[in-house]
Formats: C-alpha cells, sequence, structure tokens
C-alpha cells in the first residue's frame, strides 16, 4: 500500500498557483458569509432603534405578497403621500394668507369704527344732527354716507 | 425581475443537497471515511470538512424552516462553499499537476460548487432585495409619522 508521505498531493494543496486560488476563493466566501451576518446584526439594531414599527409583521406581509408586488405599491403609495402632502402644505399656505387678510380687514374695521365714534362724539358735542336730513346733507358724517351708500 | 426561490417547496429540495454535503463534510472528518487517495492531510481536511459539516449543516437546518431563517442560509452557504472550495481545488491540483483523480469527476464537483455558489449569490440578492423593500417601508413608516 501506498504511503501517503509518498504521494505527489501528500501535505494537501502545495503548488503555489492553487494556494492562490484557494485563498482569494476562502476570502471571498468567507467574506460573503461574514457579509450576512453583518447585515443580519444591523438590520437587528435597526429593528431595535425602530420599535414602532412592526418587524415581525413586516416579515409576514413581504412573505404573503411577493416583494415586487409590495414594493411597486409601496413605491406608488409613497408617491402619492408626497403628492398629498404637497397640497396639504400649499392649502394651507393659502389658509394662512387668508388668515392675514382678514386679520388685516378687522383691524382695518376697528379703526373706521373708532373714526365713527369720535366723529359722532364729536358731532354730538356741536350739537348737529347725527343722522342726515336728505342726500345733500353728505357733510354730516362723510364716512357714514358713504359706508350706508 | 429576477425571482429567487422563495417557495419553502424548492428551499426543501435545496436543504436536501445540503444535507448530503453535510454528509460529505462529516465523512471528510472520520478518519476511516477520509480520501486516502487523495492524500490532502489533515490541515487541508479540517479545513475542507469543518466548513462545510458547519455551514451546509446550518443551511440545512435553515432550509427546512420559514424564509426568516433565509438570512442563515445564505451565511451558512457561503461558509460551506469555502470548505467545498478546498476540496475542488484539491482535486483540481491533482488532476493538473499527478493526475491521481479522475477528470469527469473533478469536472462533476466543479459543476457542483459552480451550482452552490450561484445558489449563495442568489440567496445574497434575494436578501438585498428584502432589506431594500423594508428600507422603503421604513422611510414611508418615517414619512407618515413626519406628517
Amino acid at each position: 500500500m501506498t504511503r501517503l508521505a509518498e504521494l505527489p498531493l501528500a501535505g494537501g494543496i502545495n503548488n503555489e498557483f492553487f494556494l492562490f486560488v484557494i485563498a482569494v476563493l476562502f476570502i471571498i466566501f468567507g467574506a460573503n458569509s461574514f457579509w450576512g451576518l453583518f447585515q443580519k446584526i444591523v438590520e437587528k439594531r435597526k429593528t431595535k432603534r425602530e420599535t414602532s414599527l412592526d418587524e415581525k409583521r413586516l416579515d409576514f406581509e413581504v412573505d404573503k405578497f411577493n416583494i415586487e408586488t409590495m414594493q411597486k405599491a409601496i413605491i406608488s403609495l409613497n408617491g402619492d403621500y408626497k403628492r398629498v402632502r404637497e397640497e396639504n402644505a400649499n392649502l394651507a399656505n393659502e389658509v394662512s394668507q387668508l388668515k392675514v387678510n382678514y386679520l388685516l380687514q378687522q383691524e382695518k374695521n376697528a379703526a373706521l369704527t373708532r373714526y365713527i365714534y369720535k366723529a359722532v362724539s364729536r358731532r354730538r358735542a356741536e350739537g348737529a344732527p347725527l343722522i342726515p336730513v336728505d342726500d345733500s346733507d353728505v357733510a354730516v358724517i362723510p364716512e357714514i354716507v358713504a359706508l350706508v351708500r | 425581475m429576477y425571482a429567487p426561490d422563495e417557495t419553502p417547496g424548492r428551499r426543501k429540495n435545496w436543504g436536501v443537497i445540503y444535507i448530503i454535503l453535510t454528509l460529505m463534510g462529516l465523512f471528510a472528518l472520520i478518519p476511516s471515511f477520509a480520501p486516502v487517495k487523495l492524500g490532502i492531510g489533515w490541515p487541508w481536511i479540517l479545513a475542507w470538512g469543518l466548513p462545510m459539516l458547519v455551514g451546509f449543516g446550518a443551511s440545512a437546518l435553515a432550509a427546512f424552516n420559514d424564509n426568516k431563517w433565509v438570512w442563515l442560509e445564505n451565511t451558512a452557504a457561503w461558509l460551506g462553499n469555502a470548505g467545498l472550495s478546498v476540496y475542488v481545488l484539491t482535486l483540481v491540483q491533482s488532476v493538473a499537476m499527478a493526475g491521481t483523480a479522475s477528470l469527469p469527476g473533478t469536472l462533476g464537483y466543479i459543476a457542483l460548487l459552480v451550482i452552490m455558489v450561484s445558489r449563495a449569490y442568489r440567496l445574497q440578492r434575494y436578501l438585498k432585495k428584502q432589506r431594500r423593500l423594508k428600507e422603503i417601508v421604513r422611510i414611508a413608516h418615517r414619512n407618515d409619522k413626519a406628517g
């Protein structure tokens, strides 16, 4: 029987080229193996951080429907959501503009009311009638006449 | 779009192949079954048998469970491939340098390694796609919370 040491390959891969090839293969395969493990750990950490997102349910959904369908649906829904949010922001802008206009108008009204009160009290002090007698009596309180018209 | 075999039935078929390869790794480690003809020595036998036993063993376990264990199947399959590549390279060297191994057998083992690497690569792509999908869901979820 031939002894192991006498065989040309005793000692395993001993050719330099094949040693190089096996080293490269080991590095590539080992790196892939560790990369998979690393990604899983990263995934776990993300899940831990985002406790509000139910990862188990997400896994279940991914298994139930196929990935492509969900991917398309989510991308489309996300697009819809972005558009709706944009519209919402535009509407909010319009509403705030209307609010500003409303406040400005209120301010104008308040200023006019104050002016009218002052004018009325001045007319009272002068002893003049407060209500215009006819259309030509525009000088009574011109602002009130203008408002009435 | 590329569809990896994520259905349980087909994963179980791969599980059977993993079991066969696990047994191959196991038998390499048992002295009475070790390939005397190649005479590759214990360090190489260990570098061949252990990763195959651990890697393909874990892959087989993962393959007979549900899809959430695909990550383990992927990680372990790469480890097993590393072990298998030692054996394949030994055969290739023995054919090229000494002619002690049979050429058809060696070609068969090369094909097996290529198939197993392609399987592991497909699993990796499947997992990458799944991670990307989850990332999209996370972004949508964050948008939802921000809105």
